[in-house]
């Protein structure tokens, strides 16, 4: 509650929030943000709308990172192996130790490290496990980038 | 001063006795190859009276200063105009904790919890939990960048390279709560020096 | 390095910076002028020079861009050119790009001490939840 009075006088005192230093002279700058400490981060953190801890964020913005790992996982393509199983080290020295995983069962396989998805080709369906790469072209990625 | 000493028989009391006292002590070493160390006892002929009158009359040392103070303008300086030119730095520079990704954007840290053990100043706090989709990762990775201490054990002891100590060190702040970064601060430092952090681990990873 | 060009120099520094009134504000604004090739001009609209008759620490510069006023700050330099300006690299990113991913951040500066700073937070969830007495179980 007491959260919330501040909050309504602080607000009521700012106009905008502006990126301008206390002894600076020029007098504005752009902000392209606004406040989200209603948010939620990728890690499931959000306080209550009451909750007291909110005053910290009265005229200041809780920096949140936008992009999830969970929804850029997701979306990389399941990597199609002839074999029963793969090595994944995502490029070696600079990528993470390398892991076997192994293909037998009829889903997919997933890195521990770098959350790449392997299947085995005779359990592919692209129905389910969505877009693929062949294996091919994933070494030829672990040539490029450590991934 | 100078004229004072035109009266002063000092010099010639010294030889006398010398040359007074040679034969009685014939055994005694005598050294002549001595070297002035101290300070020069002034001439009293008078055309070196003159010299010095004159150049305390004219402010000699006075024009000799600003010619050289005039000298150092025309030449380089040998510091450096910051922020505008920057000092060299090694690509193996210790400044900023980054948390870093793969290229498909997943997280590498997978919480082994190496870092939070081998840091000598207790300043990483990590927890863990499953995520959604059933992978290991850190819930908190919180680094109290006023205890660290910059050794780089972090970064040696990351078996993925997920953490690392950036290139940045203009991350000073104006209150003391905003170095205590937390997971969202590290990640962010991530995305934003990524290009910086991975190139400059490509170029020294054969070397460590 | 001869007098005469020396002099020579002066002259160019002049024409770089835009005549006498414009040498004039250069060097209120930077302390200092120089004259020397632009090598890339990033997004945020800063310029990089370069000048290898200065000495190194002293050949490669950056001019921040006018729209920041005198709120220019060393953090501005992004991370590309920030390799480059501080010489650990020799080849600017608009020669060699480093790579760029989708999920890659904007730069920002260092923004302690304006109303954008940062907060820290806890990054858990809460561990402990309020219990919510049931409404209608009585």
């Amino acid at each position: 509650m007491a959260a919330n009075i501040s909050r309504a006088i602080f607000r009521a005192q700012a106009v905008a929030p502006r990126a301008v230093r206390t002894f600076s002279l020029s007098t504005c700058r752009p902000l392209n943000e606004g406040s989200n400490y209603q948010k939620p981060t990728h890690t499931g953190q959000l306080w209550d709308k009451d909750d007291y801890r909110n005053i910290r964020f009265v005229d200041r913005d809780k920096h949140i990172n936008p992009m999830w790992a969970v929804d850029l996982i997701a979306e990389d393509p399941v990597v199609v192996v002839e074999q029963n199983h793969v090595w994944s080290h995502s490029c070696g020295a600079l990528g993470h130790p390398k892991v076997y995983i192994n293909l037998d069962k009829p889903e997919i396989g997933t890195c521990g490290y770098s959350g790449r998805k392997f299947i085995q080709k005779k359990y592919y369906d692209a129905a389910i496990h969505g877009p693929s790469i062949t294996h091919e072209e994933y070494l030829e990625q672990m040539k490029g980038d450590s991934r | 001063m100078a004229t004072l000493k035109v009266f002063s028989t000092r010099g010639k009391i010294h030889s006398l006795i010398r040359q007074g006292l040679q034969p009685l002590c014939a055994s005694q070493q005598i050294r002549t190859n001595y070297v002035h160390v101290g300070q020069k006892e002034e001439k009293l002929e008078w055309s070196p009276i003159m010299d010095r009158a004159a150049t305390s009359v004219f402010w000699n040392e006075l024009f000799k200063g600003l010619g050289i103070c005039f000298a150092m303008i025309l030449k380089e300086p040998a510091t450096i105009n910051y922020p505008f030119e920057k000092g060299p730095l090694s690509p193996r520079f210790r400044g900023e904790h980054a948390l870093r990704r793969y290229p498909s954007g997943e997280e590498r840290c997978i919480a082994c919890k190496l870092c939070e053990a081998i840091c000598p100043a207790q300043a990483i706090t990590i927890e863990a939990e499953p995520r959604s989709d059933g992978s290991r990762r850190t819930t908190r990775y919180d680094i109290d960048m006023t205890k660290c201490i910059y050794c780089g054990f972090c970064q040696e002891a990351c078996p993925v390279d997920a953490i690392v100590e950036g290139p940045n060190f203009e991350y000073s702040t104006e209150t003391r709560e905003e170095l205590l970064y937390n997971k969202e601060k590290l990640l962010s430092n991530g995305d934003k020096w990524e290009p910086e952090i991975a190139a400059n681990l490509q170029a020294d990873y054969l070397y460590r | 390095m001869s007098l005469f060009q020396k002099i020579g120099n002066i002259g160019k520094i002049f024409r770089q910076n835009g005549g006498l009134v414009g040498s004039y504000l250069k060097l209120f604004r930077t302390d200092d002028l120089k004259w020397g090739t632009l090598v890339g001009e990033d997004k945020y609209g800063n310029k990089y020079f370069q000048n290898d008759y200065y000495f190194m620490g002293r050949n490669r510069w950056v001019e921040y861009p006018l729209s920041v006023g005198h709120d220019y700050d060393a953090s501005q330099v992004p991370p590309e050119w920030h390799r480059w300006l501080q010489y650990i690299a020799d080849e600017p990113p608009s020669q060699l790009p480093l790579p760029k991913r989708k999920w890659m951040a904007d730069h920002t500066e260092n923004l302690s001490g304006t109303e954008r700073c940062y907060v820290p937070y806890s990054t858990t969830r809460p561990k402990v939840e309020a219990w919510v007495p049931p409404k209608n179980n009585l």
